[in-house]
């Protein structure tokens, strides 16, 4: 499999008053060609901040990348200038967010959003054209009767249908990499599910590789090839899909699994949870993040921050369990 | 629609006798009378004429019978007649009118014009020289108060550099000069008195500018344009500056009664015969019936210029329009 994007120790912090808060700590992953890399951890451990790291669309500019290599496609792309990160981002990289009704600008209709990627990325589609091309693309993502939506405004449209909206913006370029950032987490289970179909579906039919955001592990063990977790702005556990599914090595993706509501729940077999929160930015606790949450904790957890174990050769892990 | 602004016309009568009813009680209540200017400081006057001539005025009535009597007069659009000169109040202040909204419609433009680019970049460049600085000069003209810098202009341009005429309107000799010289001499008594109350009037437009533009360009729509990889023009002017501009509608709908109200301290600076003139000399003769009847075309127009901004609203804003 060829790489398509290979992200190496990134660190990007939030620099307030001269000291720098790691948002994103040391983090490296890689996404092939043509597949899914899931990304999955708990609110606010730095699963957004990377896939926005990724293109400098980092908010403010007290955010900022301090070290690591962004690869793309042979090309390091976070040492390149703003005006040839454009070049890429938007056209090469693309993206979803989580809230569509708050991602698509509530004063200008569908039409006018969409042509605007239009006019920048498809230059061979004349202006007549662009009517009956946009409605080919709404068509592609499942909505329907699009001659009707391309006039509405978003806040006419169903969650559901500014989701697909919003890819469909994002499939047009024809994007390498399509960044989804929880792009179901707003939506109804029955559309969730419509909608992870439909990136399946554009994945196959479009060679496009994906990176999955969630906190849902369902979301994410429903398409991925590969699946990051994250913890604390640091990646605990990386590794093929079926091996991580299958076989969770460090605590805090077991604590994942265990969230999960199973069948077998009944009143005796109680749903569990991960006791306590996700420490803030800034305010880690030595030795590793995770250790005042571990149920398998021992004296050195709380010393020293274990390095990424390679217990097998698809699995990376960052705990002293899996240290030999 | 329809239906609405006839609701909204009918919820203003009973707005305007209550506004009406106090700015009657609190003008009864200040200290002296309109016969005092006439009358006291004619020694020969006596007690008995003075009787007459109020009585004449029906001033001898208790307050609300001359309230009831007023109201009733206004209800057939008779404004009254003047204590001090006897003419009707309507011709008074329609020959006044002209030259207000002439003045106020000039700065308000100018307002706009300079006002709304500070807000923006000031936003776009948040932190900048620029901003900083912007903000420091629009509070100085805030902060300054607006008849101390006229008089030092005047000061300076009129009587120091001998460049534009003090005050008035027109110049003696100007039954005698052509349409462009006409112009031009009502263009060199204006410049300054335009200048200022522009001048003293950016604060507040441009900060609320500001503050809006922050605002959207913090919104998920703008992280979308960005992600789309649109030209910074693009992101500013077409996808932030549409969606913070909306508010200003109220600004403007505010604004609408200080067109025809016009500035008192301004226009008795620079002796411009216009309605803040007559409200000030009106004021100071205590002659009601004209203070009456600018005060009532003050609210009116303040509620009615509140109308026109939701009606503005109702078209300019997609989800208002679409959303009904």
């Amino acid at each position: 499999m060829e790489k398509l994007l290979e992200v190496k120790n990134l660190t990007t912090c939030f620099v307030q008053e001269g000291r720098e808060i790691p948002l994103v700590d040391d983090v490296s992953f890689f996404i092939n060609k043509n597949s899914v890399l899931g990304f999955v951890g708990e609110s606010g451990c730095g699963k957004t901040m990377t896939a926005l790291s990724l293109t400098g669309l980092l908010p403010g500019k007290n955010c900022k990348i301090v070290s690591g290599k962004i690869n793309f496609n042979g090309q390091t792309i976070n040492q390149i200038k703003e005006k040839d990160l454009k070049q890429i981002r938007g056209k090469e990289i693309t993206y979803i967010f989580q809230e569509p009704s708050t991602c698509l600008n509530p004063v200008l209709n569908i039409k006018e959003q969409l042509s605007e990627v239009v006019q920048l990325y498809c230059k061979e589609i004349s202006p007549e054209q662009i009517n009956q091309f946009l409605i080919k693309q709404l068509e592609l993502v499942g909505i329907r009767s699009p001659e009707e939506k391309l006039l509405s405004f978003p806040h006419q449209l169903s969650g559901g249908e500014k989701q697909r909206v919003m890819i469909a913006m994002s499939m047009i370029p024809r994007p390498a990499l399509l960044i989804a950032d929880e792009p179901t987490t707003a939506l109804d289970v029955t559309i969730q599910a419509q909608i992870l179909k439909l990136l399946d579906k554009l994945r196959q039919e479009t060679g496009v590789a994906i990176m999955l955001i969630s906190h849902d592990l369902n979301v994410i063990a429903e398409l991925s090839d590969y699946i990051a977790v994250m913890y604390a702005g640091q990646i605990v556990e990386f590794a093929k899909a079926e091996q991580l599914l299958s076989k969770p090595l460090h605590p805090y993706t077991q604590g994942l699994f265990e969230c999960l509501p199973k069948k077998e729940h009944n009143n005796q077999n109680k749903l569990k949870a991960i006791i306590g929160e996700v420490p803030k930015s800034g305010n880690f606790p030595t030795g590793c993040r995770f250790h005042p949450r571990c149920p398998q904790k021992f004296d050195k957890c709380a010393q020293a921050m274990p390095a990424l174990f390679k217990p097998n050769p698809d699995q990376e892990v960052r705990c002293w369990l899996c240290s030999d | 629609m329809l239906s609405y602004i006839f609701k909204r016309l009918i919820m203003l009568i009973p707005l305007l006798i209550g506004i009406s009813l106090i700015s009657f009680l609190v003008i009864h209540l200040a200290p002296g009378k309109p016969t005092d200017v006439q009358l006291q400081l004619n020694q020969k006057v006596s007690l008995q004429v003075r009787e007459r001539i109020e009585k004449l005025y029906g001033l001898d009535k208790p307050i609300m019978v001359q309230y009831f009597s007023w109201l009733k007069r206004m209800v057939c659009l008779d404004f009254g007649v003047s204590f001090i000169d006897s003419r009707s109040v309507s011709v008074k202040i329609a020959e006044r009118i002209p030259v207000t909204l002439f003045i106020s419609v000039l700065s308000l433009l100018l307002i706009l014009c300079i006002a709304i680019p500070i807000g923006v970049f000031s936003a776009v460049w948040e932190g900048s020289f620029f901003d900083q600085a912007m903000t420091v000069f629009v509070f100085i003209g805030f902060a300054m108060p607006s008849f101390w810098l006229a008089l030092l202009l005047m000061k300076y341009f009129g009587v120091t550099l001998h460049w534009i005429p003090v005050s008035g309107l027109k110049s003696i000799q100007f039954d005698n000069l052509s349409l462009w010289g006409k112009l031009l001499d009502y263009g060199q008594h204006l410049i300054l008195p335009i200048s200022i109350s522009a001048f003293t009037g950016l604060a507040g437009l441009s900060r609320y500018m500001r503050t809006n533009m922050i605002n959207v360009l913090q919104t998920d729509y703008i992280r979308t344009a960005r992600a789309k990889g649109l030209s910074d023009k693009k992101i500013y002017f077409r996808h932030a500056l549409k969606n913070a501009l909306l508010p200003v509608i109220t600004i403007l709908g505010l604004s609408l009664p200080g067109l025809i109200g016009g500035s008192v301290i301004t226009e008795s600076i620079f002796a411009i015969p216009g309605m803040g003139k007559l409200f000030y000399d009106s004021v100071m003769a205590r002659d009601y019936p004209v203070i009456m009847g600018v005060l009532v075309i003050g609210a009116l127009l303040t509620l009615i210029g509140n109308l026109i901004a939701d009606i503005c609203y109702f078209y300019a804003d997609p989800r208002i329009k679409n959303g009904s």
